[in-house]
């Protein structure tokens, strides 16, 4: 009687620890949308929410694709690059017809995936060494064709659309948000394409032996993550009147904090677009508060660098917990 | 080790086991897989911490921290896979983490080389200390694996079925090197599938069943039957059962002159309909390697297969697939499953065009019952569906391997060393399943390590020795001596 009493209370406790380790970051979320709201008054204002929104809409799109790649057991750190070069194309482009613009950027990151992919997956080079390359490369090509200017953007009305208005009351960027992480996440989690990445992302040579074609995955995976990113540039594009190459240099960190942050493992395999968006409010919340709170640039840059080495530290106690089990 | 009691989410692992261990003693631990001693190791290693009951040592209650705590507990465990790091030499393994060092903070190279020499030649291990570890055989591995645990002064050595894939002679090294250590007062526990080795080694013997203690007895007063008749609960009778066979002369594979140098030459054979046709030589002698190259793993520089009477010119193993042929590899960690995929992932991973919806989408209710039906059918023990295959125990990572390579239908089976490592019982449903495949008219290719296992399953038996084709035996001549001496190139 009294073992079996004990019995329960410990399984209780288990199942409850299994929750919070399960569900960390969506309590640091809830933790972290609490202490905003009672620091900073203006934090929960409709005006504040859908300011976040636009922040953050350009690197959650990028996010889905690195979350792709991360989960090949990948890294793309050429994804900021591949962004400036699409959005100078698409910029330089749009006096053509905003059309014309759309295809040439998602062209362009099609192509820049496609050599990732290339390199990677077919040719079996490391993924690091590959995409730190071309992230000079497609910099290179970026600041080539747009001469280091810094470009008008938004000639056509489109633009605006996207990147200033709302519609049913939401800003549209929002739609753009919330459809690239649906179709992510139905690609990841309801295709055979996505299992057989988790497949390839846990164990290559398991994978191969049961018939995955793993260097197209891998190919495949780097393409996606493109043209991902190509849309990214047409949001960013949309968003502000003028773009140079320097624009988008700060997403490469911003997006790997995210990814890492939500709990997708570096080491492959594990996570998805769930734990992405939970990974992206967090890092807005942070972003936003600390500009509310007027907290200097310096000490920003402090802080965000502090919470990739946590987040970091969070995948790799992830990491232990999961080989405990 | 008194009342130690370990849970793991759905799973009862380990109820109120106790193990008490004398010095010098030799002791082993036998069970099904699943009963529980990889946990009580696990848990005497440091990997696991124990929910309830203590560990004593010498008198003294110790809390073990974790693996580095229990190494300076004393504790120190050998397990399947090396850890030994490859590419340095003997020496610097021994003391890896505690080299001897100058009197200017470098390592002194000279007094560890000498100091490793005298271990080495103490346990009469014929092995220089500068040869590189990679260079030297899984069985050479083990024994330095034992001197380094040795030099630590340890005080348990714990061995996780030492001799899993080492040959008998190995084995014979091996034990003489365990009876030279538990003479200097170092306890042993030895845990191991094959019971004949117990007699030879142990002196204590504890059956575990369902994360219980079954019976603990001396050696010298039990036999193999009655051990395993604690282990399975139950009687298993004639392990192999009858070889029935309607002989067919369909040759549904047929492979001509297959070379790769360096791994094997000309290797030529059929392989007829219904039929289980036996790999046997020593480990190490290409037969992996063969089996490898006709699934489209590994390369081959010259020679033909063909499959039906149809070239194979595709060398992808996707593609060998669709062509019906399945491969169960030995390397349960590496490749036959995917450690982190849950039960349900594994076995529909090549099924999953079947479990799609109109608009290609896979239904999470067709996919359930899919796999569902699979656990049934091969008596998988798992608490769900979403259990990580990690988590299960060797004979029911099997099944898995198993049910995923079977949902195709194959018509060629190719296993490698189905059976490596996993316990009487499930031994006996697989060797079971196997025979009704080929009664249904699927053709097998089982590579095994294990005499008894190859004469009791196999028609006829191709026999490899050093990459090269030695004999294929039939029916009649399939005996242990004619395939020993085939194995050791005599013929």
């Amino acid at each position: 009687m009294n073992v079996q009493k004990q019995h329960t209370s410990f399984k209780f406790r288990r199942s409850l620890a299994r929750f919070f380790f399960n569900q960390a970051m969506l309590i640091v979320l809830l933790v972290f949308i609490i202490g905003m709201s009672l620091v900073a008054k203006d934090f929960l204002t409709v005006g504040n929410i859908f300011n976040i929104i636009r922040q953050i809409t350009v690197h959650g799109i990028v996010a889905c694709g690195m979350t792709i790649v991360v989960i090949g057991k990948g890294m793309d750190l050429s994804a900021a690059s591949i962004l400036a070069l699409c959005a100078v194309v698409n910029v330089m482009l749009q006096p053509f017809g905003y059309l014309v613009a759309i295809v040439a950027a998602v062209a362009v990151g099609f192509i820049a995936g496609f050599i990732n992919g290339y390199l990677i997956g077919k040719v079996k080079a490391n993924f690091i060494i590959v995409t730190l390359g071309t992230s000079i490369f497609y910099k290179g090509v970026a600041l080539i064709i747009s001469g280091g200017r810094n470009l008008k953007s938004r000639p056509e009305r489109i633009f605006h659309f996207i990147g200033d208005e709302s519609l049913f009351g939401i800003p549209v960027l929002a739609y753009f948000l919330v459809v690239t992480m649906v179709f992510v996440g139905i690609l990841l989690h309801k295709t055979i394409s996505g299992r057989r990445l988790y497949a390839v992302g846990l164990n290559d040579r398991a994978a191969r032996v049961a018939g995955i074609n793993v260097s197209n995955v891998v190919m495949w995976s780097y393409i996606i993550n493109g043209l991902i990113i190509s849309l990214g540039s047409i949001v960013l594009t949309s968003r502000l009147p003028r773009i140079r190459v320097g624009t988008a240099s700060t997403y490469l960190f911003d997006v790997i904090t995210i990814v890492v942050l939500g709990g997708t493992a570096l080491s492959g395999g594990v996570g998805g677009i769930y734990k992405t968006a939970i990974g992206l409010f967090i890092f807005a919340i942070i972003n936003n508060g600390m500009a509310l709170l007027s907290i200097p640039f310096e000490y920003q840059q402090l802080i965000k660098g502090v919470i990739l080495i946590l987040a970091v530290l969070y995948d790799e106690f992830n990491r232990r917990k999961r080989l405990m089990y | 080790m008194n009342n130690i009691s370990k849970e793991f989410p759905g799973v009862k692992a380990l109820e109120d086991v106790s193990l008490r261990l004398r010095k010098g003693e030799a002791f082993a631990l036998v069970g099904e897989n699943g009963a529980g001693k990889s946990t009580l190791i696990k848990i005497l290693s440091g990997v696991y911490s124990n929910d309830t009951g203590e560990v004593i040592i010498n008198g003294q209650m110790v809390n073990i921290k974790g693996p580095k705590n229990a190494i300076d507990l004393g504790i120190n465990t050998i397990y399947q896979e090396t850890s030994l790091v490859q590419d340095i030499t003997v020496a610097e393994n021994i003391f890896l983490g505690r080299q001897p060092q100058t009197r200017w903070g470098r390592i002194n190279w000279k007094e560890m080389i000498e100091s490793s020499e005298k271990i080495l030649r103490n346990l009469s291990i014929p092995l220089s200390p500068l040869s590189i570890v990679a260079e030297l055989s899984a069985a050479q591995q083990q024994l330095i694996e034992i001197a380094k645990a040795f030099s630590r002064e340890a005080k348990i050595i714990i061995m996780d079925e030492p001799t899993a894939s080492i040959t008998e002679e190995d084995t014979e090294n091996l034990f003489n090197l365990i009876r030279r250590i538990v003479k200097t007062g170092t306890s042993i526990i030895y845990i191991s599938h094959r019971i004949q080795e117990i007699f030879v080694i142990a002196d204590m013997v504890k059956v575990l069943r369902d994360g219980k203690t079954v019976k603990t007895m001396k050696i010298s007063e039990t036999n193999e039957n009655e051990i395993v008749k604690y282990m399975v609960g139950r009687d298993i009778g004639n392990i192999f059962g009858d070889k029935s066979y309607q002989s067919k002369e369909n040759i549904v594979l047929q492979v001509q002159n297959l070379t790769t140098s360096g791994m094997f030459e000309n290797i030529s054979f059929d392989l007829k309909e219904g039929e289980i046709l036996g790999f046997s030589g020593l480990v190490g002698a290409g037969r992996s390697e063969i089996v490898r190259a006709i699934f489209g793993l590994d390369e081959i520089e010259i020679g033909e297969i063909y499959l039906y009477g149809k070239k194979i010119t595709s060398r992808k193993p996707d593609d060998v697939i669709k062509m019906g042929v399945a491969f169960v590899s030995e390397d349960r960690r590496l490749e036959s499953i995917i450690q982190g995929f849950s039960v349900k992932a594994n076995i529909t991973i090549l099924l999953l065009k079947e479990v799609l919806s109109k608009l290609r989408l896979i239904k999470r209710k067709k996919e359930n019952d899919l796999a569902a039906r699979y656990v049934r059918e091969f008596d998988i023990k798992t608490p769900s569906l979403e259990q990580l295959v990690m988590n299960l125990s060797g004979g029911n990572q099997q099944k898995v391997a198993l049910a995923k390579c079977l949902s195709t239908k194959p018509k060629i089976l190719i296993l490698d060393e189905p059976t490596k490592g996993i316990d009487v019982g499930a031994k006996k449903e697989i060797h079971t399943l196997i025979k009704e495949l080929a009664n249904r008219g699927v053709s097998i290719i089982l590579v095994s390590s294990e005499l008894p296992e190859i004469i009791g399953m196999c028609h006829r038996v191709v026999v490899i020795h050093e990459g090269r084709l030695m004999k294929i035996f039939e029916k009649e001549e399939i005996n242990e001596e004619n395939l020993m001496y085939a194995a050791v190139g005599n013929m």
